[in-house]
């Protein structure tokens, strides 16, 4: 189904009117209840599950787990996934009650204003490039970052797209490091992802000797002091 | 042909013609059932000299990257390649260069790479064959196939080759550059499938402008009943020719999206090529009419000229 969507100026007066979650509601798409029905579901089981009413101070918590379970459950293909318009569609017409709850009001760049910074597409996206394999394995690979790892992580696609497969050895051998150190370390992740996009002007991960596992170790022993 | 500015040297012109490069067009195709189909590469409409940039296209209209894989093949063959190879080279001499196959596409958020055989000093004439399958659901709009050098493995530096890039998966130059576009002009037919009780087929049309809206899967498509028991006759066996029934499905939906348009927008103004925007459906519109010398008089008229048109020409 094709998605017709009106303008910014639009989209921005009928954000800049929602003062409380129920003013949220007046758009739905009815073509899209069973979607939001299945997103709203995994809202209420992803909070029940934390034990929280609200998102501030358990932000990551929460996006990790509806994120998690939303890539599980959406099944959208990365093509779809690709598309703004869609995730736009999604979060004002779909489910902007969860949106809302997630963000507070005015949070347009969460929305559709910034595609970068759509909050149900940077969760998608950051689940799908860091996929391993299965959902536990994910979660555990991702259970100690936070939510400036989502913004390094997908904010950073390069000029031409992801490399999946290099951001997925990227997102495991960090975790590996991080409990290896019993902590996460954000500031050493911005490093990596700097050091990473410095060298992918030359090199080609999946070229190098080991792949993109040799590419990887070789990043993380430049930052360690290791080479 | 070098990419970024690199402490190295990389592939330059002149190299090139000393290694008497050849580069065989790329082959597409992709997998329906049990059938493997092939797609065609024509030039954009209006840009027919430009050789960079290609139409992929399915002459059945089946071809969705939403739901079918792509798969490519290419032939590449390098006479000298010990040209490649010492200080007046772009890799030490007892290194090994790989050819590879980029694949980048923007609007699909993905890259990729497809690696080949490799070459070197004294590998003489050499056959490269490349090939490489993306998945369905991956591909959107538009994508990117270069196909580069890269060191695949370091050689031992000698006198005077210093400068050298030696360090596996470092790009020693692009051979070429080609982008394929999946929508837009062209004879694409946006066709997609559904599984219901319904009629075989319908078509699809939504939009507001035609004037500025692209003519593509968002605002016109035909749909294709796989549940509906003439389906099978739908298609060809062997895939590569178009049956009477496409062709009648065809035909009926591209007259129907003519008749569409010119309710909104004025034959006069379609000719007149003066409010309309490029690949928009008004501009799809008058290159049917042109192209096929309709006539849009009456709906009866163009139903029988469109279908002589065909005929005349041989479809």
């Amino acid at each position: 189904m094709s998605l017709k969507l009106p303008n910014n100026e639009e989209f921005h007066n009928k954000i800049e009117s929602w003062r409380t979650i129920d003013d949220t509601l007046q758009e739905l798409d009815k073509d899209y209840l069973d979607e939001r029905n299945l997103l709203l579901k995994i809202h209420e089981e992803s909070k029940a599950k934390l034990g929280i009413e609200h998102a501030k101070g358990n932000e990551y918590r929460y996006d990790l787990m509806f994120g998690l379970r939303m890539y599980e459950n959406l099944r959208i293909s990365p093509r779809i996934a690709a598309d703004n318009k869609h995730w736009i569609h999604r979060s004002v017409y779909v489910v902007p009650d969860i949106v809302f709850w997630r963000w507070g009001p005015n949070a347009h760049e969460r929305y559709y204003k910034v595609p970068a910074r759509i909050w149900l597409k940077t969760l998608w996206w950051y689940i799908h490039l860091s996929w391993q394999g299965n959902a536990n394995d994910t979660f555990r690979v991702l259970e100690m970052n936070s939510t400036d790892t989502i913004v390094q992580l997908v904010e950073r696609s390069g000029t031409h797209g992801y490399r999946l497969k290099l951001c997925r050895v990227l997102m495991r051998q960090y975790y590996e490091y991080c409990k290896n150190n019993g902590k996460s370390d954000a500031d050493f992740f911005r490093r990596l992802m700097k050091l990473n996009t410095a060298r992918l002007a030359a090199i080609e991960p999946a070229l190098c000797e080991g792949e993109e596992e040799g590419y990887v170790a070789k990043l993380f022993a430049a930052l360690e002091g290791r080479s | 042909m070098s990419m970024n500015i690199t402490p190295y040297p990389v592939l330059s012109e002149e190299l090139l013609k000393k290694i008497g490069l050849q580069v065989v067009d790329y082959e597409f195709e992709y997998d329906s059932g049990n059938q493997t189909r092939k797609l065609a590469t024509k030039p954009l409409l209006g840009q027919e000299h430009i050789t960079t940039k290609l139409h992929l296209s399915d002459d059945t209209g089946f071809w969705e990257p939403e739901h079918h894989n792509l798969r490519f093949r290419r032939m590449i063959v390098v006479s000298n390649s010990h040209h490649l190879f010492g200080k007046d080279g772009i890799a030490p001499k007892n290194a090994e260069i790989g050819i590879a196959v980029k694949w980048m596409s923007r609007p699909s958020k993905q890259r990729g790479v497809f690696v080949g055989n490799s070459v070197s000093f004294d590998g003489g004439k050499k056959e490269f064959f490349i090939q490489g399958e993306l998945p369905a659901g991956i591909l959107r709009d538009h994508f990117v196939l270069s196909t580069i050098l890269y060191l695949k493995t370091r050689g031992t530096l000698q006198d005077g080759e210093n400068h050298l890039a030696n360090e596996p998966g470092m790009e020693l130059g692009s051979l070429d550059s080609i982008t394929f576009y999946l929508t837009g002009e062209g004879s694409h037919f946006p066709i997609f499938t559904t599984s219901d009780d319904g009629p075989l087929w319908r078509v699809e049309c939504d939009w507001n402008d035609p004037r500025s809206e692209l003519f593509d899967e968002n605002t016109f498509k035909i749909v294709l009943n796989e549940d509906h028991p003439d389906y099978n006759l739908v298609y060809s066996p062997d895939g590569r020719t178009i049956t009477p029934l496409m062709r009648e499905i065809c035909l009926s939906a591209v007259q129907i999206l003519i008749e569409n348009v010119i309710e909104q927008v004025k034959v006069e103004e379609l000719r007149s090529e003066s409010d309309y925007d490029k690949g928009s459906l008004c501009d799809v519109v008058r290159y049917f009419i042109d192209t096929f010398d309709l006539d849009t008089r009456r709906k009866e008229l163009l139903a029988y000229s469109l279908r002589n048109s065909m005929l005349q020409q041989g479809g």
